[in-house]
């Protein structure tokens, strides 16, 4: 049986930069939601599990997945092409910070435009990166 | 392309399961944890030479000093082995003097200590490599490249890091045999020759043609003595390599890196003294153009084969030297990085199972400070031993808290061990920055405060970063929203048609394209375009004749904002991707996409999307 379309929302902490992926998850009619975080440090994980269940996200259910592969983007793949086998569609949703400064990039590891790299080419994945806004920009310009 | 370079020069990726089988036995991680400390043996006597024979001294009385200044050195490094031998069992989980002194002395010395070792690490690559190439061009038949050492030095370390980018098993293979050949000819050369001196008919003086001192006669103070101490320390130097190694050992880990310690300061200590009582009676003089182990290889070994094998394995082991560095260098940034010190990019492992970018700016800045210095080894000691001799000493200090506070087995023993390790190495610390400050070891400690104030800094950013990302559950109440998508569309391409796909799935109560005409040309262009594709989505066109894109966009949204009672707007930026790091291409293409996606972050209830893109960066366009 085909299943619906998958809206993934890649998560590493329950902070803020779930806002945008939380207001727009349920947007997308006709899409099953999942959040994803991949358990590369298992303290990380049970803290997020913790987390999220006091904050109560029960329209977006967290899945902890094992790491397949050495590096997030590539488990990723592995997780994509997986769900591709029984659905026609998945949308990797990655929120992530705009600090909107030049050295962002050195501080920040960007994963939205590495796990789009690995999921270039793949037939029915869709990346979309989802940037929130951090006020430290306004703090650091005081 | 890129990804087939990769592949090719790096390999395959590598599956998570295949990390424990990473972990290396006892007489491969001899090879790859202690070709640094063993490989001094190949400079520290000429070291010594060059402040103790030169000058106001004279060789006669430079070379008196080898066989006391060696006991010395031997004697200090049974101190520090026998010191580090606790502070592996007590950190099987590795990490050195950085989590020695993180965990018992606090914030700023574990800074220091972290800071000290990274730059000492990169001056390992640099003087091994550059001792190497020494060894290279000393060999009568190749003097002619002597010229060319900055540039070989550069292409050994590129082999070095394409090496190790591939993983630490792999390259500990590469290196175990000639760290071992190396071992076998020094013990050959000193054994022999010790053996033709003392028991057989004695061996010939090297004549010091070229020696530009006095041969005898002169004067030979505390401080010059002093000097060549601090010298003949720098053959100390990576002997704490191991105990940042220790999980890469197999099990029982902290056994077979205490075992691995000892065998390696045996030979250290056993070849650096025994080099320098032979060069004691051989008389080798300090020269530019032909190192002192090479002049002791042909005193003894004749010109033969065995001196080019003496020759070629002090080259091999001393590149390879430069593979504790490489060993360390990423493991040691990792753990700082995991500490929120470093970019968090430093702790994660590459798809070999390295820290493919600790690997990586390794590399970059040894290769720097290489070509900033000539390749000349003489240049580069004095900025080298300060960094190693403030972190044996916090790392002693630290463990002599660590027993304290945790009186486990022996601490009582173990405090007076690291004791007079801490107050050895401290007063080597102090002797090195009074006899090498203005030599150079001053830049050393400029480096190591700005390291320090960089990981202060990044630290900051990191915890103001988390406190700002704090959420409540009040912050997260599920509801639905009315809402608007707007896609950006500068021309027609693939990205745009995956953008309005992408839009149409959000299934929003109002869908539009919309465009910012600079002029008329690129209003009827856009126009034609969207006719031709026949897109289902209206097309909305706005001027905008001072190409003020954000202004015109954020008027557009205002606008949006009245003719409809929408909870949020979102806007979808196809955003051109060149590759999986920000490439300078990329930077071009997204100027103007990155100032207006900051813009309208800071814009109420409007979400912003970027849905990234890949095409050929070649191609003109984007």
């Amino acid at each position: 049986m085909v299943r619906p379309p998958l809206a993934m929302v890649l998560v590493a902490a329950a902070d803020r930069r779930l806002l945008p992926a939380l207001a727009l998850t349920p947007q997308l009619a006709g899409y099953e939601r999942r959040a994803v975080h991949i358990a590369i440090d298992p303290a990380e994980s049970t803290r997020l599990g913790r987390d999220w269940m006091s904050l109560a996200l029960d329209g977006l259910p967290l899945h902890i997945e094992e790491p397949t592969a050495p590096t997030i983007p590539l488990i990723v793949r592995d997780l994509v092409r997986r769900e591709l086998a029984e659905r026609p569609a998945v949308t990797v949703i990655v929120p992530e910070m705009d600090l909107g400064r030049w050295w962002q990039p050195l501080l920040h590891r960007g994963m939205g435009r590495a796990v789009a790299w690995e999921l270039d080419g793949i037939e029915g994945a869709t990346t979309v990166v989802l940037p929130m806004r951090v006020d430290l920009v306004r703090a650091l310009r005081r | 392309m890129l990804t087939f370079l990769k592949r090719l020069f790096v390999g395959p990726p590598l599956a998570s399961s295949e990390k424990d089988h990473q972990r290396i036995p006892k007489v491969v991680a001899l090879a790859v944890f202690s070709s640094d400390a063993i490989s001094s043996t190949a400079y520290a006597t000429e070291e010594i030479l060059f402040v103790t024979a030169l000058g106001a001294s004279s060789l006669a009385l430079g070379l008196n000093t080898l066989v006391p200044l060696g006991f010395g050195v031997a004697l200090l490094l049974t101190i520090v082995v026998s010191s580090y031998r606790q502070t592996i069992f007590a950190y099987p989980s590795g990490g050195g003097s950085y989590v020695v002194s993180r965990e018992n002395l606090g914030e700023l010395p574990s800074l220091l200590a972290g800071a000290s070792l990274l730059v000492d690490y990169i001056l390992t690559v640099a003087v091994s490599i550059s001792a190497g190439v020494a060894a290279i061009v000393s060999i009568p038949s190749f003097r002619n490249l002597a010229g060319q050492r900055v540039l070989i030095g550069i292409g050994l370390i590129v082999l070095i890091t394409l090496a190790n980018l591939r993983g630490v098993k792999e390259s500990g293979r590469v290196f175990a045999g000639p760290t071992y050949v190396y071992i076998l000819i020094m013990a050959l050369l000193v054994g022999w020759g010790l053996f033709r001196e003392f028991v057989g008919d004695g061996l010939p003086r090297i004549e010091p043609r070229h020696f530009e001192g006095n041969l005898v006669g002169g004067q030979l103070g505390l401080l010059l003595i002093l000097k060549g101490f601090s010298q003949g320390a720098v053959a100390l130097t990576g002997v704490e390599a191991i105990s940042n190694g220790v999980p890469a050992f197999r099990r029982p880990e902290s056994k077979n890196a205490a075992t691995t310690l000892v065998w390696m300061g045996t030979i250290l200590g056993s070849l650096f003294f025994g080099l320098n009582v032979l060069a004691h009676h051989l008389r080798p003089f300090p020269s530019h153009d032909e190192t002192v182990l090479s002049q002791m290889g042909r005193a003894v070994l004749g010109e033969g084969p065995l001196y080019l094998v003496l020759q070629f394995a002090t080259a091999a082991i001393l590149t390879l030297a430069a593979n504790t560095a490489y060993a360390d260098f990423p493991r040691l940034s990792s753990i700082i990085a995991r500490d929120g010190y470093l970019p968090r990019q430093f702790a994660n492992l590459g798809d070999r199972l390295v820290f493919s970018n600790g690997i990586l700016f390794l590399a970059v800045a040894s290769a720097a400070l290489l070509a900033a210095f000539g390749g000349v080894t003489n240049a580069l000691i004095p900025l080298y031993a300060v960094g190693v001799f403030t972190s044996f000493t916090l790392s002693q200090a630290g463990m002599v808290i660590h027993h304290r506070r945790h009186r486990e087995g022996a601490w009582k023993r173990g405090i007076v061990i690291n004791a007079v390790g801490a107050v050895s190495t401290f007063v080597v610390l102090g002797i090195i920055g009074l006899t090498r400050f203005v030599d150079g070891a001053y830049i050393s400690v400029i480096v190591v405060g700005v390291i320090m104030g960089m990981f202060v800094a990044i630290r900051r950013h990191y915890r103001r970063l988390d406190t700002d990302l704090s959420i409540l559950p009040t912050d997260v109440r599920p509801r639905t929203l009315d809402n608007t998508a707007v896609v950006l569309v500068g021309r027609v391409h693939r990205g745009v048609v995956q953008a309005l796909q992408y839009a149409k799935a959000l299934r929003p109560n109002h869908l539009s394209a919309l465009y910012v005409a600079e002029d008329e040309e690129g209003r009827a262009r856009i126009e034609e375009q969207w006719a031709e594709f026949g897109f289902d989505v209206p097309l909305e066109i706005v001027d905008s004749k001072y190409r003020d894109l954000t202004g015109a966009v954020e008027k557009f949204l205002d606008d949006v904002d009245a003719r409809w009672d929408d909870d949020v707007i979102t806007v979808i930026i196809p955003e051109f991707v060149a590759g999986r790091l920000l490439s300078p291409t990329q930077l071009l293409h997204n100027q103007s996409a990155g100032a207006l996606k900051l813009a309208l972050l800071y814009r109420k209830n409007t979400i912003v999307i970027s849905v990234p893109y890949h095409v050929d960066p070649k191609p003109s366009g984007g």
